[in-house]
């Protein structure tokens, strides 16, 4: 049974790489430092896998088409789309994804109704046609 | 003009999702600007208001609220989008001051 052992939250607004020192230096100081603290506690809990839950900000389903969840079955991420680089001011990254536990939470998110059957709500790409978008 | 408005058939909805997710039909969309909105089947409403860079108008046929300062960046850029950039600036005008 897998343990969870750590729980974060943060906001992801484009100004936060983007623009950030349009915000006045008090805010910037006092967003940086939570910043650092998430970090901290995220370092110290040693996780052996993350499982980041997001928007998707209508880049991989369109506007006529969306599902209530999408999980991610690449083997490997990247980002920021192309359309978002600029605005978000954030360098070129990849990342591992973890196939096989992505594919266990759709089999029994199936299993459990939370979670329809429908194709194309899953993404299982490693061409980075799923995109994260920040 | 909130997302209960959004007409999700709307052929500028369709065009706005490729347009970020694909390079090509984006530098179609620059080279070709008219060709673009008729490739995709824009309405004649529609393809006045893209001509007139009229963003308001947009959202008030129907294209989602996410994407209308998406498409101030389409015309003005999107690097360093603070309140006074010029795409936030086109934004600002068309969609909350209803001017163009």
């Amino acid at each position: 049974m897998a343990e969870i052992v750590c729980v974060l939250a943060l906001s992801h607004a484009p100004g936060l790489t983007g623009w950030l020192d349009q915000a006045p230096a008090d805010q910037q100081r006092r967003l940086l430092d939570g910043y650092r603290a998430l970090h901290d506690a995220f370092r110290a809990a040693k996780p052996d896998v993350v499982i980041g839950i997001a928007n998707d900000h209508l880049l991989n389903m369109p506007v006529d088409d969306t599902a209530d969840f999408m999980i991610g079955t690449a083997e490997t991420w990247q980002g920021p789309a192309p359309w978002f680089s600029d605005w978000l001011n954030v360098p070129p990254y990849k990342v591992r994804g973890h196939k096989a536990l992505a594919e266990t939470l759709v089999r029994e998110g199936r299993h459990a109704g939370c979670l329809s059957a429908r194709p194309g709500a899953c993404c299982s790409t490693t061409t980075g046609r799923c995109r994260s978008s920040s | 003009m909130g997302i209960a408005d959004t007409d999700k058939k709307l052929a500028t909805n369709r065009m706005v999702f490729e347009l970020r997710r694909d390079a090509g039909a984006l530098e179609r969309f620059r080279a070709d600007f008219e060709g673009t909105l008729t490739a995709y089947g824009l309405g004649e409403a529609e393809k006045a208001a893209w001509r007139e860079r009229d963003i308001g108008a947009l959202g008030r046929l129907g294209v989602h609220p996410y994407f209308l300062p998406q498409i101030a960046r389409l015309f003005r850029g999107g690097a360093y989008n603070h309140n006074r950039s010029a795409a936030a600036q086109l934004y600002a005008a068309t969609v909350l001051d209803g001017k163009k």
